[in-house]
């Protein structure tokens, strides 16, 4: 589903950030991203989600070469990607519900059955009651479960999520997970990046390390650290 | 069920924060006063084209035949001499198939003619000299030698007599009414740029301070159209608020300017009415500003819109 072939990245004329990542993600896997900070995570996430193209290398997503995509073309593909951003990236202005429905309005989908849809992922994360309140007035925690909900709101084909239980206490963030779980066993192919080894080790999933630019993948049975030299 | 939908639509006008923009105020004064100035502007160029017309339908196909009031030999002539004279004058131009219309004025209309210098007086003394005054309406395709033939015959009649077609004085206010009416063109075109210019300027800072919205709806998959029509919607509603406080301002002004033109007692302008032409000139003009400002504000949000990835 997702295929990257010695893909590079760098910003302007500085160093390359992604140095000659090649990887594959399978329909339905579930991976975890991790690695220090200013590894290039944030770097490899944009690229995930088409907020950039990269300089080099090949991106194929959904069976399509991103690099010979016009702006237009990229439109239905990033409507199959589900982004929990670090930082959340919420509409202030804007009500928890109308933050959740926004990518089904973009896809034109009927208000009747966004109401539906929005208000059941509202009770479940827990916001049932916070439905017409601003983000702004919620707490941390809150707003990363508008950001989840409004990530997974939409079915996506591929769920991509920057730290997403950072702010959350273990039994919220736990039941997160399990909603991720849940999603991946319907065929959602989901990428979390974090920094909890905790939660990782929790869970059995293969694990992308980023290091300096460079890609290694710990698989979740063998446990062992393999650099990936542009081969899959 | 409808009222949650109610409720969240009635939060909910954009999907960026436009509402909350500073700067909203200063475009829709903006706005507005460049909706009135065009108004002033399609208003002063129609009253020029109508006052024009108005001459040029009135004096181009007139003529006025002026008796002196002394002969050539410089003694005065009798009031009686002088109405025989210009009958006989009348009677020659009669003639002509390319006079219209000929008319001797008699000597009450002579009187009110010269009434602003000597006053209403009934009975002017006969020792005042009064010129004999003959109104003619030619053909307005008249050729220059008829006229030259109709000039010996009056000459025939009144060695001294003078012709007056109004050309000169005529020409000179047309030029003069011309040149307003293109001032009010070249006026309304700076007008119209003007706008385009705050428009495009206000729509590129709007999306520059909300480029992080603007980033999140497409990487969520929406289309530049999507965008496009919030900043459209926005600008339509700051259009029709910007034309109805202009529009507003030029029906109290412009009535006001055209009362006091009136108790100026400018005896040159004449009383016209606006061709139709004109009035739906004024009455398009606030629409052609909320025009360009839609059109400006899809034409330059689709532009940045193109820039980003």
């Amino acid at each position: 589903m997702i295929e990257f072939q010695h893909v590079g990245l760098r910003y302007g004329i500085g160093p390359e950030v992604l140095k000659d990542i090649s990887f594959k993600l399978e329909p339905g896997s579930f991976h975890f991203l991790s690695g220090p900070s200013g590894a290039g995570k944030t770097s490899l996430m944009s690229l995930l989600y088409l907020g950039q193209r990269p300089t080099r290398g090949l991106i194929n997503m959904f069976g399509m070469n991103i690099g010979q995509l016009s702006r237009e073309q990229l439109l239905p593909l990033r409507q199959k990607i589900g982004v929990v951003f670090q930082n959340f990236r919420l509409l202030h202005h804007m009500s928890t519900f109308d933050n959740v429905a926004l990518p089904l309005r973009i896809a034109g989908i009927e208000e009747k059955v966004i109401k539906n849809n929005v208000e059941e992922l509202l009770e479940w994360v827990g916001l049932g009651d916070k439905m017409h309140s601003l983000p702004s007035t919620l707490s941390g925690g809150q707003q990363q479960r508008i950001a989840i909900a409004r990530a997974v709101i939409a079915k996506p084909r591929l769920l991509l999520a920057d730290e997403p239980t950072g702010n959350l206490d273990d039994e919220i963030g736990y039941r997160l997970m399990g909603l991720f779980e849940q999603l991946n066993k319907m065929g959602t192919t989901i990428v979390i990046a974090t920094h909890n080894q905790q939660m990782m080790d929790k869970f059995t999933h293969t694990k992308l390390i980023l290091d300096e630019g460079n890609l290694f993948v710990k698989e979740p049975k063998s446990w062992l650290k393999t650099k990936l030299d542009g081969v899959f | 069920m409808s009222s949650v939908i109610g409720k969240s639509f009635s939060k909910r006008n954009y999907d960026i924060p436009l509402n909350n923009d500073s700067g909203v105020r200063f475009l829709i004064i903006l706005i507005a006063m460049m909706c009135f100035l065009a108004i002033l502007s399609v208003t002063g160029g129609a009253i020029m084209y109508a006052i024009s017309k108005y001459w040029t339908a009135g004096l181009e196909s007139k003529m006025t035949i002026e008796i002196p009031a002394k002969d050539i030999e410089g003694n005065i002539i009798a009031r009686e001499d002088m109405t025989k004279i210009s009958k006989m004058v009348e009677k020659e131009l009669k003639k002509f198939t390319t006079i219209k219309k000929v008319k001797a004025l008699n000597d009450e209309d002579i009187k009110e003619l010269v009434s602003p210098w000597l006053g209403n007086n009934k009975e002017l003394p006969s020792s005042i000299p009064l010129p004999g005054i003959i109104s003619v309406d030619i053909d307005e395709n008249i050729s220059n030698d008829e006229m030259e033939k109709i000039t010996k015959h009056i000459n025939k009649i009144s060695p001294n007599a003078k012709i007056d077609r109004h050309e000169e004085w005529l020409s000179d206010l047309l030029r003069f009414t011309g040149a307003l009416e293109y001032a009010s063109m070249i006026l309304i075109i700076t007008i119209a740029f003007t706008t385009i210019t705050a428009v495009a300027g206000a729509i590129k800072s709007r999306m520059s301070v909300h480029k992080d919205e603007i980033e999140l709806l497409h990487l969520m998959g929406a289309s530049d159209n999507y965008i496009i029509k919030q900043f459209q919607k926005h600008s339509a509603i700051i259009g029709i608020k910007s034309v109805l406080i202009g529009s507003f301002i030029a029906v109290i002004v412009i009535p006001a300017l055209g009362f006091m033109a009136g108790s100026l007692g400018i005896s040159v302008v004449p009383n016209f009415s606006l061709p139709k032409f004109g009035f739906y000139m004024i009455i398009l003009t606030p629409a052609i500003i909320l025009a360009i400002v839609i059109i400006t504000s899809r034409v330059t949000c689709k532009g940045v819109l193109r820039e980003m990835l």
